[in-house]
């Protein structure tokens, strides 16, 4: 967390990395929860419990190396995600952090963000152990910056 | 004279209710305590004093604090007049409970837009902030036209089981 309260990019770099945990628990669940046309939820909790759920499923997994990232006074999250037929991830996020919760809204490009072992999510699967400057960035990209 | 008290609670009406019960002035109103914990804090940064400003339940959060860096998170959560740079536009409600909700839209320390929502309450006869939400927008097209508390913007978080 570089100011008081975190920015756009660092909220929506954060929503990016949680995607990629859970497509690392379970690559073909999270594909199928974010291709399908609908709504989905991602919640993590004060314990950095999170989880992944839609229509086709559910995912539980870890977030606490993520949320550690942005400020240890992040006490939970929740984004709601809409997807649509133009494979558009459409989002409001809220992220409770202090005395204060941050709200973003924007949306992801699923096919940039995960399509195959070259897309993103497996990438940073990989790599997420020493992660790069680059592949923050292009995380970003496909975040719409 | 028995028409004084209408004709003072009619023009305050216009600025943030009557607020009969708790004799608050419209001086004393949420834009007001918004101003003036701004320039707290610009004059006094970090030693600011925000028991002044912020809810007892928000202080006990503080002083439960397990280290000085969490409690150094909360103050800076709680910083709200801070995080916009320009402030363009405010609007008040006030609640059956007593509360009020102030909504403000400006532009933010980074430059984009977004709005900051607060709900004050009564507390040792002044109002203090008791809930924070802020909203980043990607537009002034965005801004709120109409005061929202924090309860109505903020999604609702899971807690653990």
């Amino acid at each position: 967390m570089s100011g008081p309260v975190p920015t756009p990019m660092e909220l929506k770099l954060t929503i990016a990395k949680l995607l990629e945990l859970s497509y690392r628990k379970d690559s073909g669940m999270t594909a199928q929860l974010i291709r399908q046309v609908g709504q989905v939820k991602l919640a993590v909790d004060a314990n950095g419990n999170a989880t992944l759920s839609g229509k086709a499923g559910h995912i539980a997994f870890s977030a606490s190396e993520v949320t550690r990232q942005i400020g240890a006074s992040v006490k939970a999250i929740t984004v709601l995600m809409s997807v649509d037929e133009e494979r558009l991830i459409r989002y409001n996020a809220s992220f409770k952090i202090g005395w204060a919760s941050v709200g973003v809204s924007g949306s992801i490009d699923v096919e940039k963000l995960i399509t195959s072992c070259s897309g993103l999510l497996c990438q940073t699967a990989r790599l997420l152990q020493g992660r790069s400057v680059e592949l923050d960035r292009q995380l970003q990209e496909a975040m719409g910056y | 004279m028995r028409f004084l008290p209408l004709l003072v609670c009619i023009p305050a009406l216009f600025l943030v209710g009557c607020a009969t019960t708790e004799s608050l002035q419209a001086s004393d109103g949420p834009w007001r305590r918004y101003q003036d914990f701004e320039a707290e804090l610009v004059q006094k940064g970090t030693s600011a004093d925000f028991g002044r400003f912020v809810s007892a339940r928000l202080m006990r959060m503080l002083d439960d604090a397990a280290s000085e860096q969490e409690r150094a998170e909360f103050r800076a959560s709680g910083a709200f007049p801070l995080w916009l740079a320009e402030e363009r536009s405010n609007f008040v409600k006030r609640l059956d409970s007593g509360h009020f909700c102030l909504s403000v839209n400006g532009l933010t320390q980074g430059g984009g837009h977004g709005a900051v929502f607060v709900e004050y309450l009564p507390e040792g006869g002044v109002l203090k902030a008791d809930a924070i939400h802020y909203q980043y927008f990607d537009s002034p097209s965005q801004y709120v036209t109409e005061a929202k508390c924090p309860s109505e913007v903020e999604l609702s978080f899971a807690t653990p089981e």
